[in-house]
């Protein structure tokens, strides 16, 4: 660096630091906010898949009339099946204040310790729950404001209401937290199902198959077979569910939002490379006859090309080095959102190195590969063209044509012709500067479009409900009887009933 | 100092020559421009000797600089040859014309065209960064040296903005000097100076002819003639006459 043409290099970026700071700040911003969701998305990732393939996900679900101990044994030892548990879930409500109910999502686990299929993790308290006593997610007892040890009022559908003592906590990764759903999500054994009013018969078939876990083609082929099995044993096959395998549920919707992120992040790249582009164009311009005198005194165009060079790559370390870290620390904070949205444990925030090249090859490639042109148009001229003034130059006869043109506007006064002129004398510089006005002002619409567009979806689902009020009866009820009621409530503009039965395509495969 | 900078290997030494200096054989020079083709040069044949300082005179557009382009490098003929120290410049291509330049001609501009962000003395070194002439460490003291002969040496760690006109082409003088070139080539270099500073650059211009250096220069100031040794008219691009003092 004691060089002098070193030297003028540090020099050149200290005179023109304000146009280099806002072009560091640009790249910058925009590798923030890439390495802001590129990170968030895979930790995000890799931690849900962890959250959720740690609780050795079933790859069936077949709701039976009964499910026993011998049919679980007869299915574990069947061929294509590798684990098989009984387990049954069953809706009811709980009373979190007088006559205010919430529903409650109740997993009936025959035997907490040697569960092995679609388990949840303890977090606090008991484990496993000692009889009479719920587990509950970990999400429930902030969102009813209890704690451990405090009971809740729960009513099953067969049963009277019950006060219930909550021994401790789970965590369910597969569930989206209770707080969310609005739905308190319990834990317990048949014989505490039995006490809330509900048989003990246990009803969810879980399976895990051999070959292939992760094949949807595959669970289907084994689990139909199963089917058609279970059918010939006599049992009676209400319904089978096959969830994506080794996915949690909610993947596909966080891999939406987080790639929608990616795409504002990509486009603010993009912005940020037009204006990089802007403005190295401008720098080289002053820099022009500059790169003439050096030429005079004996510089090489690959010298010159190089000094330049150099002074982008520092600008893209620079950028680099403050857009990598903020982007990386933003998108560990970002995980944690997802984390509370999807209820997940994020065991590592570490990301991973291709990320960290990633980032920094964009922070030094994206500035390079967009003043690579401006740069050797620049030092390839020659010197004559750098330093002469005659007024001759290559697209004298175009300019004069545009001039001419220019001329014969009768309407308009010289100060504004002179003006257009000027737009049009560099059109690269024209078309540069169009291009970053346009992408700034695309990119703005289509954030606000994006906005509009979810508000007015939400508007229309608000609007298509058309109700303001939802009751849910545990058992039928008469229509007349409802109406009759609710005409009595001042208030109440209208009424309508509808019911809800669960229902399943029936397969020619027996799914 | 000279001497012994100019034996070192890497330093191109004055050519020992039977031909002139610079040697131009039917050089002519056409530009398109809107109106058609423009001869800037028509057919010039032209030559100088090692220590003559010669003055290119003519009006505006008569064809000087485009003359003196051709010999630095700084443009290529349409047709014809340029022979500088025996080399065939026209021949060249920008590559090499820039380090044959550097090493061999010292180019000096009337608005002295030096670096703004460098230093009057690491403007002086520059040529022999380029051109990796002198060893490293031996540059800033040739650098003090070149600009002790146009006696500004105490300026040397001033930005040029710093500098008066006539002190900037002083320092200009000096660079063109960097490399120990056989030729100095001067284009209006005391058009924008006072008489006085004028009288001194032109001296200075003088002493390095008187030293073995060919000087060639631009100028349109007749009451400078008494520094030349010849004197080149040229009149809508050709030579009209060529005065020996």
């Amino acid at each position: 660096m004691n060089s002098p043409r070193w030297k003028k290099l540090l020099r050149d970026l200290q005179s023109a630091r304000g146009r280099m700071a806002m072009m560091v700040i640009a790249i910058a911003v925009s590798i923030f906010s890439v390495g802001t969701f590129l990170s968030a998305y895979t930790i995000a990732r890799r931690e849900m898949s962890r959250n959720y393939l740690g609780t050795n996900p079933a790859s069936a679900f077949i709701e039976l009339d009964r499910v026993d101990d011998a049919l679980v044994k007869a299915v574990s030892e069947r061929e294509g099946i590798s684990e098989a548990e009984a387990t049954s879930w069953v809706g009811g409500r709980a009373e979190i204040s007088p006559n205010e109910w919430m529903p409650v999502l109740l997993f009936v686990v025959p035997d907490f310790e040697t569960s092995h299929v679609s388990t949840v993790a303890p977090d606090a308290g008991a484990y496993p729950p000692s009889e009479q006593t719920i587990l509950v997610e970990r999400e429930v007892l902030p969102m009813l404001d209890l704690n451990i040890g405090d009971a809740i009022t729960i009513q099953t559908p067969n049963g009277t209401k019950q006060q219930i003592k909550i021994s401790g906590t789970v965590h369910d990764p597969a569930l989206a937290p209770a707080w969310q759903e609005q739905t308190v999500y319990g834990y317990i054994t048949p014989a505490t199902l039995a006490m809330l009013g509900e048989g003990e018969t246990l009803n969810i078939l879980k399976v895990i198959v051999s070959d292939e876990p992760y094949n949807v083609t595959a669970i289907e082929s084994t689990v139909s077979e199963l089917a058609v099995w279970l059918k010939a044993q006599g049992y009676v096959v209400h319904e089978i569910r096959i969830p994506p395998p080794g996915r949690h549920p909610h993947q596909s919707q966080m891999t939406s939002v987080i790639t929608l992120f990616l795409v504002f992040s990509f486009m603010a790249l993009l912005l940020s490379a037009i204006l990089s582009a802007t403005m190295i164009n401008g720098l080289l311009v002053q820099q022009i006859r500059q790169i003439g005198i050096m030429k005079a005194i004996g510089a090489r165009t690959l010298q010159i090309t190089s000094l330049y060079l150099v002074l982008i790559v520092l600008l893209g370390i620079a950028a680099s080095l403050i857009g990598v870290p903020l982007g990386i620390a933003a998108g560990r904070g970002f995980t944690g959102v997802i984390a509370q949205l999807l209820n997940l444990e994020i065991y590592s925030d570490a990301v991973p190195a291709w990320v960290y090249l990633v980032l920094i090859l964009m922070g030094i490639l994206i500035p390079l590969l967009v003043a690579l042109d401006p740069i050797l148009k620049a030092t390839r001229i020659t010197v004559r063209e750098t330093l002469n003034d005659y007024g001759i130059s290559r697209d004298a006869s175009a300019s004069s044509l545009r001039d001419g043109w220019l001329s014969r506007i009768r309407f308009f006064d010289n100060t504004l012709i002179l003006a257009l002129r000027n737009t049009f004398r560099r059109r690269g510089r024209l078309i540069l500067t169009l291009s970053l006005l346009s992408s700034a002002g695309a990119m703005f619409m289509t954030g606000i479009n994006v906005r509009a567009g979810w508000q007015a979806y939400l508007d229309q689902a608000a609007a298509d409900r058309h109700y303001d009020l939802e009751i849910r009866f545990n058992a039928p009820v008469s229509t007349e009887q409802v109406d009759s009621l609710l005409a009595n409530v001042p208030g109440v503009e209208k009424s309508e009933a509808w019911s809800l039965t669960p229902a399943a395509l029936n397969r020619r495969d027996a799914l | 100092m000279e001497t012994r900078l100019a034996s070192q290997k890497h330093v191109m030494a004055m050519p020992v020559v039977e031909r002139p200096l610079i040697e131009l054989r039917k050089v002519s020079k056409a530009y398109n421009v809107a109106a058609g083709k423009f001869l800037a040069l028509k057919e010039v044949d032209m030559q100088a000797d090692a220590g003559e300082f010669v003055a290119v005179v003519g009006k505006s557009g008569s064809g000087k600089s485009t003359l003196i382009n051709m010999i630095t490098g700084i443009d290529t003929p349409t047709s014809g040859e340029v022979f500088v120290a025996g080399t065939a410049v026209h021949a060249m291509d920008q590559e090499q014309l820039a380090v044959w330049r550097g090493r061999n001609v010292g180019v000096v501009f009337q608005f002295f065209q030096l670096l703004p962000t460098l230093t009057v003395a690491e403007n002086i070194v520059l040529p022999m960064d380029f051109c990796n002439t002198f060893p490293v460490n031996e540059r800033r003291e040739r650098a003090i040296s070149l600009l002790e002969k146009v006696r500004i040496a105490e300026q040397a760690d001033k930005l040029p903005a710093d500098l008066s006109g006539g002190q900037q082409q002083r320092a200009a003088i000096a660079r063109s000097l960097a490399n120990n070139p056989p030729l100095i080539v001067a284009d209006e270099p005391t058009g924008n100076l006072d008489s006085a500073t004028s009288d001194a650059v032109m001296q200075l211009f003088a002493n390095l002819a008187a030293e073995g250096k060919t000087v060639l220069m631009v100028t349109h100031e007749r009451d400078l003639s008494r520094f030349f040794t010849r004197s080149i008219a040229l009149a809508d691009g050709s030579i009209v006459n060529g005065r020996e003092k």
